[in-house]
């Protein structure tokens, strides 16, 4: 696709392909803001799951909204991945699969924080959510991990 | 280095090492485990240094000790499998300096984790003194440092 090969050659996307430090340094910050969503929203699913019972329910959209910073970094720093590498990776079978779990773990979690709140009767609902929360995070990381193995 | 050549020359010569090199799935597997327990530790680690400094309201810290666990189990997989790297591809590490730096300053977060975990013993009230602050704030710049350190083994070789 034309669209695919003028992103590759836009300025952000030759900067990625050919510097020298442009694509370790924006694999690196989005290793970091995988850390901090992925991270943080496993252990906000922890917490739901019954763990570490002295943090208040109320408290955890406080770290999700810390979450959510490392969402915005690698949204930014995964696009201009993308853009450096665009007519390969718009075939990646791993990234299109990565980028529905995360869609899901976005919203999955989103909602968890929300209802947990406000209803914190439904103890069972809660849990269950966490746990299809955290199964879509840890499959949304291993497909990252698979796009450099799988063409 | 004499000890260091005879150590790279058993590493690769050793079974695990042949295992490593002739299945395919073991390397990225590896590698995905190194990611989660990376997450586990850094998650973990930014719940306990972010509630200290007052950065997500006010909590306990008996609130957070199960997540130093979490923060331990996290550790000891990218324990494990770094050291699964390590057989796999012997000659890569030693050398090189991103790898070099990224052990010298896990080594300062573990010592900074013990003064932490010390300090935070005998702590009855959620008024962290400054001192533990401060620690905080170190376990924050080192871990952020150890991630942006490996990640750049595979650059500076």
């Amino acid at each position: 696709m034309e669209v695919l090969v003028w992103l590759e050659m836009s300025s952000i996307g030759l900067w990625v392909s050919t510097s020298v430090w442009g694509y370790p340094i924006v694999l690196t910050l989005h290793t970091l803001g995988m850390g901090t969503l992925v991270g943080l929203s496993l252990m906000i699913a922890l917490r739901v799951l019954g763990m570490g019972n002295g943090i208040p329910l109320e408290r955890i959209n406080l770290f999700w909204k810390w979450a959510l910073i490392g969402f915005v970094v690698n949204l930014v720093s995964g696009s201009t991945l993308f853009i450096g590498n665009a007519s390969s990776f718009w075939y990646s079978w791993p990234l299109r699969i990565k980028l529905l779990l995360i869609c899901a773990g976005l919203l999955m979690t989103h909602r968890l924080v929300n209802s947990v709140a406000k209803d914190s009767q439904r103890i069972m609902k809660h849990k269950a959510q966490a746990i299809v929360a955290m199964v879509c995070w840890l499959g949304a990381l291993i497909a990252g991990r698979l796009i450099a193995y799988i063409f | 280095m004499l000890g260091l050549e005879a150590l790279i020359a058993w590493l690769g010569s050793s079974t695990l090492n042949q295992y490593i090199v002739s299945h395919s799935y073991v390397w990225p597997t590896l590698e995905s485990l190194h990611f989660i327990g990376l997450s586990l530790l850094f998650g973990a680690m930014l719940v306990i240094d972010l509630s200290v400094l007052g950065l997500v309201g006010e909590v306990s810290f008996t609130a957070l000790k199960k997540f130093v666990w979490v923060s331990i189990v996290g550790f000891m997989v990218n324990l494990i499998t770094g050291i699964g790297f390590i057989f796999g591809d012997p000659s890569r590490y030693f050398s090189n300096p991103s790898f070099v730096l990224k052990m010298f300053c896990v080594w300062i977060a573990l010592l900074n984790a013990w003064y932490f975990s010390a300090k935070v013993r005998g702590l009855s009230s959620q008024d962290f003194p400054l001192s533990l602050k401060i620690s905080a704030g170190a376990s924050l710049m080192l871990w952020c440092l150890v991630l942006i350190l490996g990640r750049f083994i595979p650059y500076v070789e």
